[in-house]
């Protein structure tokens, strides 16, 4: 014991001046994080990393749950802080967010005209203009869902990295919609939705139409890729969205 | 002696001269300070000088000579007289002397009286309080001389008489303006004549004079001079409460047609309406821009004159919060002219505020983090020339949304978006994990085939798929009393299978029109 005591006091005095304590644990450092709300997400990551870009991608023509998601980011955000949404193809929908909770008088919508590329245009200088030119916002999300993937393709990855280095500057994280992932090593949390079941009042085929009522949907949620951890989850959880009278 | 001073007088010597050129950018202010400059007014046919600077009176330039040989002078500066700029020197000085006493008396064109019995604590001692408020006076551009005495008649023969600020303790009143000429006083014409022919030249000169003959010979009015000298004329200050207009304009001599020349202008004028807001302890919330354009129209060849059509051309920029820094009010009205240029020839520019009051805010441990309001301001307007100003039905592109209270879908409105302190809202029934829908703007049109009055398959954008499962038909209908507004249609939600996954959407029927939209995508 003696001796091992006196082999770590000799290391520690050889590596004196080079390395400060090289027995200690090292603390990780607990960057701070916007919960979403959702136990199943929240559970894998605790939310999305402020200071980060987190993409949440979701096919184009699917209910993914990107909205779903959106809207609950925004939900929490919003009860204490402003946020920002620049909304490449207009699709924000107030009625179901403010259903959702969320507090649209600390909402600021930026909504794009135009289509494909000309609104993707509009949606990323808006965003640049927003990130260069006022902090102070607890959420910023670019809304590229609706774009074809085609487009969203053809964002070169310099525009990722500006973005992450003005996001980084910020205490507030950037979530980007988009139907196909594009940040790549520019960002911090890719989270892959798929796969949404649709739960029927009457589930049978066969039943009148007008009796029956999309009761809610459920969703696959999977960690892509985190940058701040070494061992990126790769379970596949489910969450919810009810309709409001269900 | 310690003696209380009352009353400060502000004299802008060369009113309509100063008032003519305050509102020139900077720079030219500065080149025409050591030159001769003089105003001009009348009928077009034969214009007069009507005031010139001293300067102007050194080379020879008189007050009622014709423009034409005041023109002759080399190196002078010939301005058309504008009531409307001196009524706004006025209005600028009136607010200069507001931000130091409640009470202020616009005693005549250029000539201000303030009451500033007790505001020693507040600016210090007298001469103190006479340089800020020369100091200030500079910043609306003009300079000025003020006069402290014990009654406001003495005070403003002081700043008539003396150059830069002056104090004339109580009780020497006579002594300290005996040395100035009779021309401080108010004289009428005649009575100039009647004194200089006596050799009256000074007023110690007519203070010495027995009061009665003096009387026999220029009536009460000479009377009351003498006791002006003497400093015995005692009145009562009338103070003025004008509506606050914060209002400046320039007209050009030839007319501008780039922005860079404009933006100039427009940052002088800025700079006067701030500075007066200031003086007020007051911002603006509302900018009020209004250009006069010279508009050239096509004209018959054989016709030796252009025809020439003057069109005014407004624009309002409508601010969130109250403001009053110049450089964020000119970058919005850059921003805004940017995109909605006049589209012609400038030649006058009148900018006009309206006051409102101004934002105290205290940042609070507890109070939510929000952008800089000047910044986002102006952010916020850089963006809008990005995507634009309103969509197709009117609602802006930039705000915060508002849910309308309405059964018609997607109904909502923009409004401003602030980050002033939220009250509490009405009661909203919301629930967490509620289904949120990606709406289509426009309205994506789709073909649909029904069997048995159900779809079962539906074709729209790059979709093409048949219908795994359906709910409804929901009828509603609204508006039935306006025929432009009515509408009635048939909802449908429908999954349907695509490569990917499944897609909830919500489809209609527009009845009216017999065609099929899909509206949104439950997500």
């Amino acid at each position: 014991m003696s001796s091992l005591a006196s082999i770590r006091a000799q290391v520690e005095e050889r590596l004196s001046g080079r390395v400060t304590a090289p027995f200690t644990a090292r603390v990780p450092i607990q960057q701070p994080v916007l919960a979403t709300g959702i136990p199943a997400i929240d559970a894998i990551m605790g939310g999305v990393p402020c200071g980060e870009i987190t993409e949440i991608v979701g096919a184009r023509w699917c209910s993914a749950g990107r909205k779903r998601l959106q809207s609950q980011l925004l939900s929490v955000a919003t009860k204490d802080q402003f946020c920002a949404l620049v909304d490449a193809t207009d699709s924000f929908d107030p009625k179901s967010a403010r259903a959702a909770g969320v507090d649209l008088r600390r909402l600021l919508w930026i909504r794009c005209s135009g289509q494909g590329m000309k609104a993707m245009e509009q949606a990323f200088k808006s965003a640049d203009l927003l990130l260069q030119g006022s902090g102070g916002f607890g959420l910023l999300t670019l809304d590229l869902a609706g774009i074809s993937e085609g487009f969203v393709r053809k964002v070169p990855l310099s525009t990722w990295f500006r973005f992450r280095a003005v996001v980084e500057k910020l205490s507030a994280p950037l979530v980007v919609l988009t139907p196909y992932p594009v940040v790549g090593t520019c960002c911090g949390l890719t989270v892959n939705l798929s796969g949404a079941k649709i739960r029927w009042s009457d589930p049978t085929t066969g039943g009148p139409a007008h009796a029956r009522l999309a009761m809610g949907l459920d969703f696959d949620v999977q960690v892509g890729a985190r940058r701040s951890f070494k061992k990126p989850s790769q379970s596949i959880r489910s969450f919810s969205a009810e309709r409001q009278w269900a | 002696m310690g003696v209380a001073m009352l009353f400060a007088c502000v004299f802008v010597p060369c009113f309509a001269v100063q008032a003519s050129v305050r509102c020139e950018p900077e720079q030219k202010r500065l080149a025409w300070s050591n030159r001769p400059v003089a105003v001009f007014d009348g009928p077009d046919s034969l214009p007069r000088i009507f005031a010139c600077n001293q300067q102007a009176q050194i080379a020879g330039i008189e007050t009622g000579i014709t423009k034409a040989r005041a023109a002759e002078c080399q190196e002078i500066v010939l301005r058309k007289r504008d009531p409307k700029q001196e009524h706004a020197a006025q209005a600028a000085l009136i607010d200069c002397a507001s931000a130091f006493s409640p009470r202020v008396e616009s005693t005549a064109q250029g000539i201000v009286t303030l009451d500033i019995d007790g505001t020693e604590r507040i600016f210090g001692p007298v001469p103190k309080l006479l340089r800020l408020l020369a100091e200030h006076a500079s910043r609306i551009g003009l300079e000025v001389n003020v006069a402290a005495a014990s009654n406001p008649d003495t005070a403003l023969i002081g700043a008539k008489g003396f150059t830069g600020t002056t104090v004339i303790a109580a009780g020497n009143d006579a002594n300290a303006i005996a040395q100035l000429p009779v021309d401080v006083l108010p004289l009428s014409q005649a009575q100039a004549e009647v004194l200089d022919s006596w050799g009256i030249r000074k007023c110690r000169e007519l203070a010495l004079l027995p009061p009665v003959p003096l009387t026999e010979r220029l009536g009460q009015a000479g009377l009351h001079l003498q006791r002006l000298v003497r400093g015995e004329v005692i009145r009562t200050l009338v103070p003025v409460d004008p509506p606050l207009k914060f209002q400046e304009s320039l007209e050009f001599e030839d007319s501008v047609e780039d922005m860079e020349s404009l933006v100039f202008v427009l940052n002088r004028l800025l700079e006067q309406i701030s500075a007066r807001l200031v003086s007020r302890s007051l911002a603006t919330d509302e900018l009020r821009l209004t250009l006069g354009l010279e508009i050239h129209e096509d004209c018959d060849v054989k016709s030796n004159l252009r025809q020439k059509r003057s069109e005014m051309f407004e624009r309002t920029l409508k601010l969130p919060v109250s403001m009053q820094d110049t450089k964020v009010l000119l970058r919005l009205l850059q921003l805004d002219l940017a995109h909605h240029g006049p589209g012609a020839p400038v030649k006058r520019v009148t900018i006009e505020a309206r006051p409102a009051i101004r934002r105290f805010s205290q940042g609070g441990l507890f109070a939510p983090l929000a952008p800089e309001p000047e910044k986002l301001e102006v952010t916020l307007a850089r963006i809008r020339g990005v995507v634009g100003e309103a969509d197709e039905h009117g609602r802006g592109r930039v705000g915060s949304p508002e849910v309308l209270d309405s059964h018609k879908a997607d109904e909502f409105r923009m409004t401003a978006f602030t980050t002033e302190e939220i009250k509490a809202g009405p009661w909203q029934d919301c629930r967490n994990g509620s289904i949120t829908m990606s709406m289509f703007r426009p309205l994506l049109a789709a073909h649909v085939r029904c069997q048995a009055g159900k779809p079962v398959h539906i074709s729209f954008a790059e979709v093409s798929s048949l219908i795994i499962c359906v709910a409804g038909p929901w009828s509603t209908s609204g508006n039935w009393w306006k025929q432009d507004e009515a509408w009635r249609r048939e909802e449908w939600d429908i999954a349907i299978q695509l490569s990917n996954g499944v897609g909830l959407y919500r489809i209609f029927r527009d009845l009216r029109q017999n065609a099929w939209f899909v509206e949104g995508l439950y997500d």
